[in-house]
């Protein structure tokens, strides 16, 4: 008997445009079998209702990840009597930039090793994350996730602890590093070889403290607008780290021509698709 | 491992909620209706059945308050009591089975005794009859008392000096015991 697809669109949100893909899983390849990109033109809320009735999705539900201002941070925690809402509101004076009530907190948790407990947190701005939501509800999409910036970029990943992605941002290189999906550490250094190297080199150590024992690749995003000299000097480092393969996938029909691989944009959508499919958290 | 672990999802309730339910809206309004159209109709029959339950009970009190009907009850109820005494009667001994003893003691005497009256009442029976002689009033006394075990028989009688005759009279009870027993039983 022919079981029935599961079928994912995910969808990724840049100041520039809005790009969605939709795919499900046969034989644990992915398939991408649409995708559809259209140009930012107002707030996000009213982007979205115009991109959700564009698409004219038949089936399946959504996932969405936008670039909204997002802050991560770390904590160990005793599980014993252990409540995230009340850690959240006495710990977390000073931790993150935003003001007070301009953000929204999303937290989960990590074990390792074991009987030691990390509680990760996500901070986003709450006007933004308000707006996509407005979106959502104008639009009547059925969406299940909205995960954040720039976490799904590592979903689309066949080994997703130990990678390192960079973005290059106008105050200079973002640079994250992944464990168990979730950020240990993320630091901003300027866009020349020397600077990121060093900060590899720190982030390394960071992930030698959670059992991974060097960097296992790298992803630099938004390289487009760089010097030459800037483009050599990522290019040896991604020589040097080597860069982490993506997981199996086969693009079909729209998703043949629209998709491009190795864009940050395309990379979220694909990575938030995976998770809404349940890809994530199965062993891939 | 996926059980074990967590993500993040800034995706709130309310949110998924509001989607499902204008996904489901037009369904939402048809049951809606649905209900809003069953009730109406519940509610009209309710009033209809409460109108019919005053005009019955409107009826009904016509019907106490008429005076044919309070003395077709007052019979009903004196019949009703009539029939109540004589089932309890009936059970409490059988006049039948007491007459025959009765007149089966007379005839065995040999027309010696003769028989005037039979009363029952509700506690026994009363008798009246004629014995040639003495010995014949007490052979009968002694055939009564004799077959009725679970009664006491007491016996009076008028020596008729002239004849030689004797009137007697004869009251029966069951025994005080017997008689409880049978109320008990009854009950």
């Amino acid at each position: 008997m022919k079981s029935e697809l599961i079928i994912h669109t995910g969808i990724c949100i840049t100041d520039k445009r809005i790009v969605g893909v939709t795919a499900h899983i046969e034989n644990k390849t992915m398939i991408i079998t649409d995708a559809l990109e259209l140009g930012r033109q107002s707030t996000i809320d009213k982007d979205i209702v115009r991109f959700i009735n564009a698409y004219d999705l038949q089936d399946g539900s959504f996932s969405m990840v936008a670039d909204i201002k997002t802050e991560t941070a770390m904590s160990t925690f005793d599980p014993h009597n252990f409540d995230v809402k009340e850690f959240i509101k006495w710990n977390l004076e000073g931790v993150f930039s935003f003001a007070e009530n301009e953000f929204e907190i999303d937290a989960c948790k990590r074990e390792y090793p074991r009987h030691h407990y990390y509680l990760f947190l996500a901070a986003a701005d709450r006007h933004e994350l308000t707006l996509l939501r407005n979106g959502i509800m104008d639009s009547c999409a059925p969406v299940d996730i909205i995960d954040c910036w720039p976490i799904p970029v590592t979903y689309g990943l066949l080994y997703r602890s130990g990678t390192i992605t960079g973005i290059v941002e106008s105050v200079g290189m973002h640079l994250w590093v992944w464990w168990n999906d979730v950020c240990i550490k993320d630091c901003i250094v300027r866009v020349n070889g020397a600077d990121i190297s060093k900060a590899l080199i720190e982030l390394e150590e960071e992930l030698q403290g959670f059992g991974v024992e060097e960097i296992q690749g790298i992803h630099f995003y938004n390289t487009d607008d760089l010097t030459e000299e800037q483009k050599i000097d990522l290019c040896a480092l991604e020589e040097v780290y080597g860069s982490t393969d993506y997981i199996p996938m086969v693009f079909l029909g729209r998703g043949k021509t629209r998709c491009h691989l190795g864009e940050l944009d395309w990379d979220m959508a694909i990575g938030i698709a995976a998770r809404g499919l349940d890809w994530i958290g199965h062993g891939w | 491992m996926a059980g074990n672990r967590s993500y993040f999802n800034f995706l709130p309730r309310y949110v998924r909620w509001y989607v499902r339910l204008q996904q489901y809206k037009w369904y939402i309004y048809i049951v809606s209706i649905a209900i809003f159209l069953f009730a109406i109709v519940s509610i009209v029959v309710l009033i209809e059945g409460y109108n019919d339950y005053k005009a019955i009970q409107r009826q009904w009190l016509a019907i106490q308050n008429n005076e044919d009907n309070q003395r077709v009850l007052k019979e009903y109820e004196s019949l009703q009591q009539l029939i109540h005494k004589t089932l309890q009667r009936k059970s409490s001994y059988n006049t039948q089975y007491i007459a025959i003893i009765l007149l089966d003691g007379a005839m065995t005497n040999h027309g010696n005794v003769t028989i005037q009256n039979i009363i029952f009442t509700d506690d026994g029976f009363s008798m009246v009859g004629i014995a040639n002689s003495d010995e014949s009033y007490q052979s009968y006394m002694q055939y009564v008392q004799s077959h009725l075990i679970k009664w006491i028989c007491n016996g009076k009688q008028d020596i008729q000096q002239d004849s030689g005759y004797t009137v007697f009279h004869m009251d029966g009870h069951p025994k005080e015991h017997e008689h409880s027993h049978a109320e008990n039983d009854r009950s």
